[in-house]
């Protein structure tokens, strides 16, 4: 028994002093990190070895240390060789503990081969992308990277800058609120425009028909001419309503890396279906093995419907319409372009504007075209319009590649 | 016989405007757009109702400067779809005018030609 007792109290002063030396040297590198030590003195078999920290190096560990960024290395194990202050904060967990961490634990599950494939695949390059790591209590910290290889005495490795975007975000997110706001007064006199021309029609009609019930001139052919006047005008504004709560439904959706040749295809497809009677031609011209970008299949097709239909409507009919997709570096590109009558360059700046059109007897909302320009904003791309006056117009889309689709297929490639 | 011009776009309210008005023993020639500053012209009448918002982005206020230029008395009614407080300023300064929100009651249409006939 004495024995036993002997050993767990050799053991405990054991503990105990490896905590005192931790503790020493957690308070040597804080000091050596706030800048408070020029030296260190330590013994080795040599004898004593002074190590100057005051180097020309100090300038450079300043800058990192104090800088308002995240920095890490990050070993090819995956391991943090080191992070500075400013990372851990971003990931809410103590410096000690985000050093010697293996780099996944702050990165998403389905986010881990994207960002293998930022920081790594490319062993020579450097990357730079928007990123969405975890923080420790789980929160989704957006952030912008820009990575570096290394390499020093064989250990290889990434140097990674990470700058928090959540402010921003929030500001532009606000911005866009605004913007938002203050475009819904335009939208309510759009609106109250667009509906009380047919409810005029409706209420004058009505009227009309009442006032001739009795008289020798109306009676029966009357009442029924003006019953389908009212019946299509009650249509017109329904029509008007749907298309409003279609724009103003405008909620974050889903998307997904596929081949924006598909949407290409069904949206033709659905267009034909959508536009019976027309004589219009489409013709597709689809470049093979576009890489994939990243979009919701049911907003790609309403975009495809909704140019097809402006192309088809503007040309009543008769009209060519060529249908191009393509690659330009880091982009995919879409063209919808017709040989129909053009748009006029003073309606040209404001054909994405919501409610505005030239077309509203022929049953046009206005809608169209700025539900199209919403879509694509929305999936961070681009559109643009190009129109001749008796010669035609060209709508071009750019979509951005998807970086999750290269990924998987560079290392679909690379194994 | 008082002479209306009628130069609406919308060609229900069009329709049966022109009958409304013709019943009650105005002679009336209705015009769309650009057709109407001609019409205007060769037709004089003593009044004009237009739509504020044409569709070849002209204003009823065209179509009613180019009546005045022959007859200066002609009474405007303004219809308009838009709410009347954003057309005020652009037609305040004008004498013996009104503006008509739609929809509106022919009955308000009809009191309004009254009163700028007696106007004149």
């Amino acid at each position: 028994m004495p024995a036993k007792h002997e050993t767990l109290q050799s053991l405990r002063n054991e503990l105990e002093s490896v905590r005192s030396r931790l503790e020493e040297a957690e308070a040597v590198i804080a000091a050596i990190r706030s800048d408070e030590v020029d030296a260190l003195v330590v013994n080795t078999r040599t004898g004593e070895q002074v190590f100057t920290l005051r180097t020309a190096e100090l300038p450079y560990r300043l800058f990192i240390e104090r800088m308002r960024e995240g920095a890490i290395t990050v070993s090819d194990d995956g391991t943090i060789a080191y992070a500075n202050d400013c990372f851990a904060r971003m990931m809410r967990l103590p410096l000690s503990q985000v050093m010697g961490a293996p780099v996944n634990r702050f990165i998403r599950p389905e986010d881990q081969s994207a960002f293998q494939a930022l920081v790594q695949i490319d062993r020579n390059g450097q990357g730079r992308s928007e990123f969405l790591l975890q923080a420790a209590d789980g929160a989704a910290v957006p952030v912008y990277i820009a990575s570096s290889r290394f390499s020093v005495d064989e250990v290889q490795g990434t140097c990674i800058v990470v700058t928090d975007l959540t402010e921003l975000r929030a500001a532009q997110e606000a911005l866009r609120r605004s913007e938002r706001l203050a475009s819904v007064g335009t939208l309510a006199t759009g609106i109250a425009h667009e509906v009380n021309n047919p409810l005029n029609s409706i209420l004058l009609t009505a009227r009309y028909a009442l006032e001739l019930k009795d008289e020798p001139d109306g009676g029966p052919p009357v009442m029924e001419e003006s019953l389908r006047t009212v019946i299509s005008e009650a249509q017109r504004c329904g029509r008007i309503v749907k298309a409003l709560l279609q724009f103003a439904r405008h909620e974050k959706t889903g998307k997904w890396p596929a081949d924006l040749n598909d949407a290409i295809r069904r949206g033709v497809d659905l267009a034909r279906t959508y536009l019976p009677d027309c004589k219009a031609q489409f013709d597709c011209t689809l470049q093979d093995g576009l890489p994939p970008v990243e979009y919701n299949p049911t907003e790609m097709d309403q975009v495809l419907v909704n140019l097809l239909q402006n192309s088809v409507q503007a040309g009543q009919g008769h009209v060519h319409v060529s249908i191009r997709t393509g690659r330009h570096g880091d982009w995919v590109s879409l063209t919808v372009e017709d040989n129909g009558p053009g748009i006029p360059p003073e309606h040209l700046g404001r054909i994405f504007d919501p409610f505005y059109s030239t077309r509203f007897e022929s049953g046009g909302t206005g809608l169209g075209l700025s539900v199209v320009h919403g879509i694509i904003t929305d999936h961070g791309g681009t559109i643009s319009v190009e129109s001749r006056v008796g010669q035609g117009t060209a709508f071009q889309i750019h979509l951005p590649v998807s970086v999750k689709g290269e990924s998987t297929h560079g290392q679909v490639a690379a194994g | 016989m008082a002479k209306l011009l009628l130069v609406e776009d919308e060609p229900v309210s069009c329709r049966v405007l022109a009958k409304i008005l013709s019943r009650q023993g105005y002679l009336v020639a209705t015009a769309a757009t650009v057709e109407a500053l001609n019409t205007a012209v060769d037709f004089n009448p003593d009044a004009v109702i237009t739509d504020w918002l044409l569709k070849d982005t002209r204003t009823g206020l065209e179509i009613a400067e180019s009546v005045r230029k022959r007859n200066p008395r002609a009474g405007v009614v303004f219809i308009s779809g838009l709410p009347a407080e954003s057309l005020q300023g652009k037609v305040g300064h004008l004498a013996n005018c009104r503006l008509l929100e739609k929809p509106f009651h022919h009955d308000e249409l009809l009191s309004t030609l009254q009163m700028l006939h007696e106007q004149q």
